[in-house]
């Protein structure tokens, strides 16, 4: 009885806190929740929840596929809650569903999307009721925070067996997710293969059969650890896909995917791999509630990766492309890296991966910076690598300790100073490669970028 | 040279397998010696002029005691005999006479049995290291779930007043006997800190500048004149 005065106290103050936010145009926050918190323990337990709750979990993507499937049910005609500010904490799952009930505790939305942090699953998912989790991958992260994989792989499993009903939508290829033991309806994705031959990385984050410690092999890999595996001493290999990707066409921006007897073509949405497996995900799901391909085929192509992750323009002959690629994490800039290295344009790149947080305290742990695969931009395309922090002489030596010549690494005072160093001249594509934290200031680095060519352009004309 | 890194596919976590790649850079294949979990230690059989082991995942504990036990005492005479050896991470807590985790003690290779280990997975100690070993400044992380307890027999590095040894009431960090080094601290220990790999490898009878010397030095340089500053205001944990 007490935790339930508790939980409307705490609710009527964050509505209340939030309602304030709101009039002053800053709801997009987490401390509603925070403070929701500070009067209830339980309060996501307490809350109602929406008929349909979705949650998403993985190292990498899950902002991405959070985004995706809003996209989807509000074409779908739902209304929906979810934070597009990539709240993924315990505090930022109460601010969201503390926006779906009136105040009296009743639901007002059809349904809620939970982005779920991977090492705290379990406080949240015990409580929330979800209908259905996808797991994107998982892989190294933040040494400090995470430690290693295994670490956070047994985070998961908590996460699992603290909901036994909600159904687990998991990566195949992915096998540090999908080897979990679990006991969940699951479904499982896969594309089939990409690429020939196998690429060493800096980091091989499933080293090992789990069974018998041999070193694993790949029948193909896709990027770092995923792919399809088979351990040659004990036959222990990846396990088969529901929905499988196939025959990704990047000119057209098609690909297929099988289920059961079912085949059906889909508009890709981005040019990455990665991304790629984040639809096949949300078609995964989308096609287990039920939709039909034709419904499904339809929606995607208004479905759409958000501008924070990908944004792209054209402009005075130039393309100019952030993509995020989170700082603190090996896995995820690498993974970038490898899908720059399949570009042909002559281009120049700017590094802004350095964590805000830490640009005060300068405590930033730099093993992911050692650890990165900046191999991949040792190519004659890339003509310039741009970083300036004080870390540049980490990423300096991290990119000569991967081949890269050192004429081409230039080191700039500062992170806005990274600009003057551009040259333009003979270059197609500029890259500009963020932190998560750093998507205003990165996007304020490409308006400089487009008023430099802009004056260029004009003299020129001149 | 003849370098052995023990079980690469195994002990190259959080950043340790930068130091396998960076000596893969600098020596030939043929001086560089991978010896994976299920080979015997080339040192058992051939002189070697370094030992290398890094961190590892705690679940290859077992498999990696396993591994070592039957050599433990021919890598006791090698220490003996002034073998370097360098191990970083928690590649040290498997040498101690046992590693203690939720009140239950494990048996480890007591290769040292001055010392031992307590492990709490739940709890990280994070922090940006400074400390001195004789004349070198010793720069690094410390990222781990355990520490190690006993008398300091054999300290390694002295850590500066801002941050702790292998325990938070000690200011001695790792041990170093004879020419074993052991350290907790991890990710590329070799290349952040070019002085001291450029002593060790002097032990081994390398006398050649470091690939990559005057990059690693910039970079070392760099690190200590914003971590000397301030008052410490950059060392120390979160």
């Amino acid at each position: 009885m007490i935790g339930k005065i508790r939980f409307f106290i705490g609710l009527w103050a964050s509505k209340f806190y939030l309602w304030i936010s709101k009039l002053r145009g800053a709801e997009r926050d987490d401390r509603a929740g925070l403070l929701a918190y500070r009067f209830s323990n339980d309060f996501i337990k307490h809350i109602k929840k929406p008929k349909l709750m979705i949650g998403i979990t993985g190292t990498n993507g899950k902002s991405t596929i959070t985004s995706m499937v809003n996209d989807f049910l509000t074409k779908e005609g739902y209304k929906v809650q979810y934070n597009d500010w990539f709240a993924n904490a315990l505090a930022g799952h109460a601010r969201c569903l503390l926006d779906a009930v009136t105040i009296f505790n009743h639901p007002r939305v059809d349904a809620a999307i939970l982005e779920l942090d991977e090492k705290t699953l379990a406080k949240t998912m015990a409580y929330v009721d979800l209908d259905y989790l996808i797991v994107t991958n998982l892989s190294s992260d933040s040494l400090k925070r995470n430690g290693y994989p295994s670490y956070i792989v047994s985070k998961v499993k908590e996460g699992f067996d603290s909901s036994k009903k909600t159904k687990i939508i998991l990566n195949a290829d992915d096998p540090l997710c999908s080897f979990i033991p679990h006991e969940n309806p699951t479904i499982y994705y896969s594309i089939d293969q990409t690429k020939k031959g196998y690429i060493e990385h800096n980091v091989n984050d499933f080293p090992v059969c789990p069974k018998c410690f041999h070193k694993v092999e790949y029948e193909y890999q896709h990027y770092r650890h995923i792919g399809k595996i088979k351990c040659p001493n004990c036959g222990f290999h990846s396990i088969k896909g529901d929905y499988v990707g196939s025959k990704i066409d990047y000119e057209k921006k098609t690909f297929i995917v099988t289920h059961g007897k079912e085949k059906e073509e889909y508009p890709i949405i981005s040019n990455s791999l990665f991304n790629v497996f984040n639809e096949l995900s949300i078609i995964a799901l989308f096609s287990d509630m039920g939709y039909s391909n034709k419904t499904i085929k339809k929606n995607m192509k208004d479905v759409k990766v958000p501008s924070s992750r990908e944004n792209f323009i054209e402009a005075y002959g130039k393309k100019i492309d952030l993509q995020v690629a989170k700082g603190q994490n090996g896995s995820s800039a690498s993974t970038v890296f490898e899908h720059i290295s399949h570009m042909d344009d002559n281009m120049e790149i700017i590094l802004l991966l350095t964590d805000r947080g830490y640009l005060k305290s300068k405590k930033e742990t730099v093993t992911w910076i050692y650890e990165t695969d900046f191999f991949f931009l040792n190519k004659p395309n890339i003509k310039k690598i741009i970083v300036g922090n004080y870390l540049a002489e980490d990423y300096k030596t991290a990119m000569m300790l991967n081949g890269i010549p050192e004429e081409k690494i230039v080191i700039a005072k500062d992170d806005e100073d990274t600009i003057n160093y551009l040259d333009f001249d003979g270059i197609d594509r500029i890259m500009i490669l963020f932190d998560v934290e750093y998507i205003t200031g990165s996007l304020k680095l490409r308006d400089q970028i487009l008023e430099k060519l802009h004056e260029r352009v004009k003299q020129d004309e001149n | 040279m003849k370098i052995e890194i023990l079980y690469p596919e195994l002990t190259n976590a959080y950043g340790d397998g930068i130091n396998i790649k960076y000596l893969k850079e600098m020596f030939s294949k043929k001086e560089v010696i991978l010896t994976s979990i299920d080979e015997e230690p080339y040192f058992v059989k051939h002189k070697v002029d370094l030992i290398y082991m890094g961190s590892h995942p705690d679940e290859y504990d077992d498999i990696i005691l396993k591994s070592l036990k039957p050599y433990i005492k021919k890598l006791r005479e090698l220490i003996e005999e002034n073998t370097p050896v360098l191990f970083t991470g928690n590649a040290m807590e498997l040498f101690g006479s046992f590693m203690e985790e939720k009140g239950i003690k494990k048996e480890t290779l007591n290769l040292f049995p001055e010392f031992s280990f307590k492990r709490n997975k739940e709890a990280r100690y994070n922090s940006m290291f400074l400390g001195t070993y004789g004349d070198i400044k010793i720069v690094g992380n410390q990222s781990q779930t355990s520490f190690m307890y006993g008398d300091n027999k054999y300290p390694f590095i002295e850590a500066c007043e801002d941050c702790i040894g292998s325990n938070p009431d000690t200011k001695v960090e790792g041990i170093h006997y004879k020419n074993f080094y052991a350290t907790y601290l991890l990710g590329p220990f070799l290349l952040l800190n070019p002085l001291f790999t450029k002593y060790l490898l002097g032990l081994s009878g390398y006398k050649k500048p470091l690939y990559l010397e005057s990059q690693l030095m910039k970079t070392y340089e760099n690190r200590l004149s914003f971590m000397e500053t301030m008052e410490h205001k950059y060392i120390g944990p979160e």
